[in-house]
């Protein structure tokens, strides 16, 4: 009786659970996309064919699509556009791609699409970006996804969200990019807080690792940073939306070798435009993490080793005319620093000593880069509790030292990133040999050139 | 030979009809657009007023910039589609968009990347 019952209601499940599947995925119009034999030999063709309303998936069989895909509205909401194979398999080409007899600037461009997933592509050689989704002042995209996805030698950004609330870039490859692997960026305040999941992607050989201008609430985690100019650098920018910066977490990752002297003549990345943040400036390579003018970060229990020059570095922004690029509240904490003394950063710490709340507490293995010049005394720019003590740090965003002289942080701040020709900031860098890690190849052991001076 | 005689007669006369066409300031159908040319740079368009006459073009051209730049209509004279005076979100240095202005009016733009600092207005006449 009982072994009748139990039949019965399995029997019941498993039958819900069909007509539910069933019933989920007759919800959804299908459009397949192929160079032969489907309905849609492209995939803008496809997009073009959503209807407002609908929930719709482009499935896109493996073959290389020489074009670019640009879509606008919330027509397009909760619209999965998805290779049916590895990545590896299906390309997004932006060689010879045009749009509108234009050459297509971007793989796929998504502006004003709520819950917009993007899986198992491929965007590469795409003169601006890979995959952009964004949204106009005023408009949102919430909750968008890009989840095993590789990008490559895309002119700015591989997988790139401005103006975004949510979301998540997961599982994927991003390598030789012009700018940034992955890039948040203008995220909107809110009061209740959607946070962006940035976990468990390899991003490697790019100008940064991660690059976010006042990005708030991104979680990266269980990542990997290594080979790029720098590994990972959240930013406040005046040019763009909500600054600052703010309420990030950098956790769980292995940063390490971002020892990319991408100014060298030969260079596989070009860097896009002149490569700087203007003015002669550039963003200190041989690092692993940048806070510029961020506000609120927590670095914890990472693996930082390896880089030339920096392992985590956290500094203001004095040109920033409205202030608010100030490094504040960063909690550097519990890192494991330098592997164990085996491939350790020049310095594993760089703390410019301007804003308030800036503390580095319980890291394994801590060098502090502290130069002479400075009024005051060490703990003052490298409080070694958190939270950090109100007497320490200038509490404005000129930090330490004299930059008109050149002295203490500020000075040995400007004159590194405003290295010229800037392939000369790796002079400054320490080198050593690294100790294998994990079959890959440090980017400091390839040749690209003389630095021509 | 008449056939030549022939094909100049009416190349005389299209001429004419060009230049009567001119002279009392009707735009002819075979006049080339004029275009006007605006740089797109980090984080400005240059110039940022243009003033232009019906039926003619305004060429925007990216510069050497660190930054991702559009062209974005938010505000044209009724009828006009905010899609059709769009361009492609780029960084890239050369990127042209250009557009041809056939109805007079006021048209707004901006990049939507940088939408605090980069605005400009084309001005139609007819």
């Amino acid at each position: 009786m009982k072994f009748r019952f139990v039949v019965g209601v399995v029997a019941m499940a498993a039958l819900g659970g069909a007509v539910f599947a069933a019933s989920a995925s007759a919800k959804r119009d299908v459009f397949k996309v192929c160079k032969h034999g489907c309905k849609y030999s492209s995939v803008q063709k496809a997009v073009d064919k959503v209807k407002k309303g609908k929930k719709s998936t482009v499935k896109i069989k493996p073959g290389t699509y020489h074009e670019g895909v640009i879509f606008s509205g919330h027509k397009y909401d909760k619209l999965i556009i998805t290779g049916t194979k590895s990545p590896k398999k299906t390309v997004l080409n932006g060689k010879n791609a045009r749009i509108q007899g234009s050459p297509a600037q971007n793989a796929i461009d998504a502006d004003n699409v709520d819950g917009l997933k993007i899986k198992k592509l491929w965007a590469k050689n795409y003169p601006t970006n890979g995959f952009f989704v964004h949204a106009d002042p005023g408009d949102h995209c919430h909750g968008f996804a890009m989840v095993n996805d590789w990008t490559s030698f895309n002119g700015s950004y591989g997988q790139f969200a401005k103006h975004c609330t949510g979301g998540k870039i997961t599982n994927g490859k991003m390598w030789g990019q012009g700018d940034s692997g992955i890039y948040i960026g203008e995220t909107p305040p809110q009061k209740n807080p959607k946070w962006t999941d940035i976990s468990n992607n390899k991003v490697y050989e790019n100008v940064l690792g991660y690059s976010g201008t006042n990005s708030k609430y991104v979680d990266i985690h269980d990542s990997m940073f290594y080979n790029n100019g720098a590994g990972v650098a959240p930013n406040t920018l005046e040019s763009e939306l909500f600054q600052p910066n703010a309420h990030g977490k950098i956790r769980n990752n292995k940063i390490f070798w971002n020892n990319f002297n991408y100014f060298l003549p030969k260079s596989p990345v070009q860097t896009v435009g002149n490569g700087g943040l203007g003015n002669g400036i550039n963003y200190p390579t041989g690092t692993g993490v940048i806070l510029l003018g961020s506000d609120g970060w927590l670095v914890k229990d990472n693996q930082i080793f390896g880089n030339f020059f920096w392992g985590v570095a956290s500094f203001s922004n004095p040109l920033n005319k409205t202030g608010k690029a100030l490094n504040e509240n960063n909690r550097i904490v519990n890192n494991t620093m330098g592997r164990g003394g085996t491939d350790t950063n020049r310095f594993d710490f760089f703390n410019d000593g301007s804003g308030k709340g800036t503390c580095f507490a319980g890291n394994q293995s801590s060098t502090f880069d502290f130069q002479s010049g400075n009024q005051h005394p060490k703990k003052f720019s490298y409080p070694t509790t958190c939270p950090a003590p109100a007497s320490a740090g200038t509490g404005g965003v000129f930090g330490e030292g004299n930059l008109l002289q050149g002295t203490g942080q500020v000075g040995e701040l400007a004159a590194y990133v405003a290295s010229d020709p800037p392939c000369s900031q790796a002079d400054s860098w320490v080198r050593h040999k690294h100790p294998a890690y994990q079959g890959l190849t440090p980017i400091d052991t390839k040749n690209f050139g003389n630095c021509k001076k | 030979m008449r056939s030549l005689i022939r094909i100049s007669i009416v190349v005389a006369l299209v001429a004419l009809v060009v230049g009567a066409l001119g002279a009392v300031g009707i735009a002819s159908p075979f006049a080339k657009a004029k275009t006007e040319k605006v740089k797109v740079l980090d984080d400005f368009y240059k110039p940022d007023n243009v003033k232009i006459k019906k039926n003619n073009k305004v060429k925007w051209k990216w510069g050497q910039d660190f930054n991702s730049h559009n062209v974005t209509l938010k505000k044209g004279p009724n009828g006009v589609k905010k899609s059709k005076f769009t361009s492609q979100t780029s960084s890239a240095e050369g990127f042209t968009f250009t557009k041809k202005f056939k109805k007079p009016g006021k048209y707004k733009f901006y990049c939507t990347i940088h939408p605090d600092v980069m605005k400009m207005t084309v001005k139609v006449k007819g």
